[in-house]
């Protein structure tokens, strides 16, 4: 965690579940909905969230490259969004792998550094799923 | 519940000001508002102030409607400081205006001060409150709406070159308004020249930060008689603010909180959309004035585009939006926002815009969003008035 700068928040994202750090969400276990970024309690009716690992293929909504990068990022980069099967939508990085992006194409992801100013910050990769 | 009346505007030029403060900034608006409205400080019974990043830029977290009011010589009154993204001046409005039609004072001086062009300290995006994750993850406001231009223009056909004509006629509308941060008039070509930002966006797509500071005088129909205002006044026929509806998967092409809120402002109001002779909304991006011109119910949606390229937002068109240039052009000290558009409005009823004028304008909308929170907008403001 920094002491500079607040907690990292990518890390509200991340959790061991069991197997290793995972990207995660908040499922209720009475109505079942699904919420990203992870909260407390649902919306629906307020019973406390369980953290449940994101699945692990999503459809591309949109792709945009960021040609002039915000602070906290010293390169272009490609990002978007993409929706999950349960209901959620994530926003985060892409990496292309030499495909070319088009909306509704299957992602799949992995963790990596996604944030590299004041300090390296793990979080979700997306990228094409190979078949 | 009372009705409540503009009655004196006053609005600094927009751009960076090293030598000015958030003080000498929102003291100077504020003065010309209260000369405006043939007042003094003495008759301001109440403060509304929104400042939305006055800590992280400035090192003045707390009190800068106290600042600005020390610096007029106001003292003794209720002094309430907002703090509400980019709609931080609409959002003081808001409680003033409560304050008024509420009956608990008569008399509100409301400002809107923002001062961008410094930063006391280098750090996270000042854009991040509410997408904290998203922003360690790449988020950027042209990013977002930078999908939504693209998703724009594949599901409704509007071209590159039609979201490039809002630069262009706001920037010529920005061209008669002496305080607007960017007067020269581009070009198409110019805009799709200019550098890439993010996807489709580039740099004259996206609106300019700056320093700025704009203020209004809000009256009770008591104080209005008893100060002989009549002639001056503007009416406010609805004052709207609403909070994110944060559902997870939903067009980009659309700002729904915006259509709630809207909606509700022309029920308050007892008109419709069709009744708006002009408005300023949030066109911090070229895309967003022509996604908000659908959603306010302005065009059908996915028409907005077209709408554009065919003059119908243009001063003399169908619908004038963003005559005083809007965010792109006039620029968008984020606090002081708010309150400019409310600025531009009172003095297009008055009848005073001169060669900007909007002609026979008797109703104005003013929509301002502010902030992200779980992929929605955080706030939207809608401010309806007639003469």
């Amino acid at each position: 965690m920094s002491t500079t700068n607040p907690p990292h928040y990518a890390d509200l994202v991340l959790a061991d579940l069991g197997e290793g750090r995972v990207l995660v969400e908040t499922r209720c276990p009475l109505c079942g909905e699904h919420r990203y970024p992870p909260r407390a309690l649902c919306v629906n009716d307020l019973t406390p969230m369980e953290k449940v690992a994101v699945s692990p293929r999503g459809a591309l909504v949109e792709a945009v490259w960021v040609e002039r990068p915000p602070y906290g990022q010293p390169q272009p980069f490609w990002v978007g969004y993409i929706d999950m099967p349960e209901g959620t939508r994530i926003f985060a990085k892409i990496d292309p792998r030499g495909r070319e992006l088009v909306r509704g194409m299957a992602m799949e992801h992995e963790l990596g550094i996604v944030r590299t100013e004041p300090e390296d910050v793990e979080g979700p990769i997306f990228f094409p799923a190979e078949d | 519940m009372r009705d409540a009346y503009i009655v004196g505007v006053g609005i600094t030029p927009f751009g960076k000001f090293p030598e000015e403060t958030l003080g000498s900034l929102g003291r100077r608006a504020s003065l010309d508002a209260l000369l405006d409205a043939g007042i003094g400080p003495r008759d301001v019974e109440v403060i509304s102030c929104g400042s939305a990043r006055s800590g992280i830029l400035n090192n003045h977290e707390s009190g800068v409607g106290q600042l600005i009011g020390w610096e007029l010589g106001i003292r003794t009154v209720p002094v309430y400081n907002v703090k509400n993204y980019c709609a931080s001046g609409s959002t003081a409005f808001d409680v003033a205006h409560m304050a008024v039609s509420g009956g608990f004072q008569d008399v509100a001086l409301v400002i809107g001060v923002e001062k961008m062009s410094v930063r006391a300290e280098k750090g996270r995006p000042i854009t991040s409150d509410g997408v904290e994750v998203e922003t360690d993850f790449g988020f950027t406001p042209p990013a977002v709406f930078a999908a939504a231009a693209a998703e724009h223009m594949s599901e409704f056909g509007t071209t590159r070159e039609q979201i490039a004509m809002v630069a262009v006629k706001n920037r010529k509308n920005a061209e008669h308004n002496p305080v607007a941060q960017y007067r020269k008039p581009v070009t198409v070509e110019q805009v799709l020249a200019s550098p890439t930002v993010a996807g489709v966006l580039n740099l004259f797509d996206c609106c300019p930060t700056g320093d700025g500071a704009a203020a209004v005088v809000l009256m009770s129909e008591d104080a209005v008689r008893r100060f002989g205002l009549g002639d001056r006044a503007v009416k406010v026929a609805a004052s709207v603010l609403a909070s994110g509806e944060y559902d997870q998967i939903k067009p980009l092409t659309s700002f729904h909180l915006d259509v709630l809120s809207s909606r509700t402002a022309y029920e308050k109001a007892g008109i419709g959309p069709e009744d708006i002779d002009l408005a300023e909304v949030h066109d911090a991006f070229t895309i967003t004035e022509i996604i908000h011109a659908e959603d306010l119910g302005f065009v059908a949606k996915g028409d907005g585009g077209r709408a554009v390229e065919a003059g119908e937002f243009s001063i003399g068109g169908r619908l004038p939006i963003s005559p005083s240039g809007g965010l792109l052009t006039k620029g968008h000290p984020l606090g002081a926002t708010g309150t400019a558009q409310l600025v531009e409005l009172t003095q297009q009823l008055r009848g005073e815009s001169g060669a900007r004028q909007v002609e026979g304008a008797k109703v104005a909308l003013a929509q301002l969003s502010g902030g992200f929170m779980e992929s929605d907008l955080a706030t939207s403001s809608m401010i309806i008035l007639t003469r």
